[in-house]
């Protein structure tokens, strides 16, 4: 049971950190974009 | 408004997208812990409904970036080289992802992490060939040059995927490694869990494709906000010092 566990606890972490990592990345790049076009505007 | 369709399309379904896999990860756990257990192999082999599903993110990322790179080369535009780099990286993924439960599932069922069967190595030289596109293209300072040999690259590296598809075949009798899935080669009970799986694996590689698409437009975008912000900057500097 606890290597099946592990496999699936692996995935969860690794996909969810992952997209975590995405949204935040996108997140700062939408901020950073907006205040580009603020300073251009 | 992102003048890249690619990156617009991916703004409007990273949301539906993302409430979807939610939803579908509900429904699939439930599945998972209700599917009966292996008779030979016991509750280990439920990897299985996570182990396959990975192995198909990191196919379609590595056919969408040869696919991409193609497309790049016929039609000359950044946006499919974007799509094509979005995709490796989405792909590696997923194939670290097979290469770490995969051992887990093998160390349960056959006693070892690891062994040198033809379909787990072909697996991790096309971890090593799609790891070293990304490192390619950190590497080197970007432009068109970057794009036509990494377009080039990832058409190539694809030939690993029918290889690693077909090994158990290849191997000749002699792989470790289950045989490839028939019609008719799941259990009772077996068959739901496994389609569920596969389709909460497609629409998580839609979504974080989605995701990394908007963020490689949103970085070219942002660069070139910056040079041109640069740009308009250095007559100002330049007046200045004459």
């Amino acid at each position: 049971v606890s290597y099946a566990i592990a496999a699936y606890v692996l995935v969860a972490f690794a996909l969810g950190g992952y997209a975590l990592q995405l949204v935040r990345e996108l997140r700062r790049l939408e901020r950073a974009f907006g205040e580009i076009g603020r300073n251009r505007g | 408004v992102s003048p890249d369709p690619i990156e617009r399309a991916a703004a409007r379904v990273s949301r539906p997208l993302g409430a979807c896999l939610l939803a579908l990860l509900v429904v699939f756990a439930f599945l998972v812990v209700q599917a009966p257990e292996d008779r030979s192999q016991g509750v280990i082999q439920k990897i299985f409904y996570v182990h396959v599903p990975t192995v198909l993110g990191a196919y379609l990322g590595f056919f969408v970036t040869a696919l991409a790179g193609a497309l790049y080369l016929w039609r000359d535009e950044e946006r499919w080289d974007r799509l094509a780099a979005s995709a490796a990286e989405v792909g590696v993924v997923f194939c670290t992802l097979v290469l770490l439960v995969g051992p887990i599932w093998a160390k349960g069922t056959w006693g070892r992490w690891w062994t040198w069967d033809l379909r787990l190595t072909l697996t991790l030289l096309l971890w090593f060939v799609y790891a070293a596109y990304l490192l390619l293209r950190s590497f080197t300072e970007g432009g068109p040059r970057t794009a036509r040999f990494a377009s080039v690259y990832g058409m190539a590296g694809l030939v690993v995927i029918p290889l690693n598809y077909f090994a158990i075949e290849l191997a000749g009798g002699r792989s470790m490694h289950p045989e490839n899935l028939e019609g008719g080669s799941f259990g009772e009970g077996m068959g739901l869990p496994f389609t569920v799986g596969m389709l909460v694996a497609l629409v998580a590689f839609a979504w974080l494709l989605a995701l990394r698409v908007r963020i490689a437009g949103l970085r070219a975008r942002v660069e070139e906000g910056e040079l041109l912000a640069g740009e308009t900057a250095a007559p100002a500097r330049g007046g200045a010092d004459s």
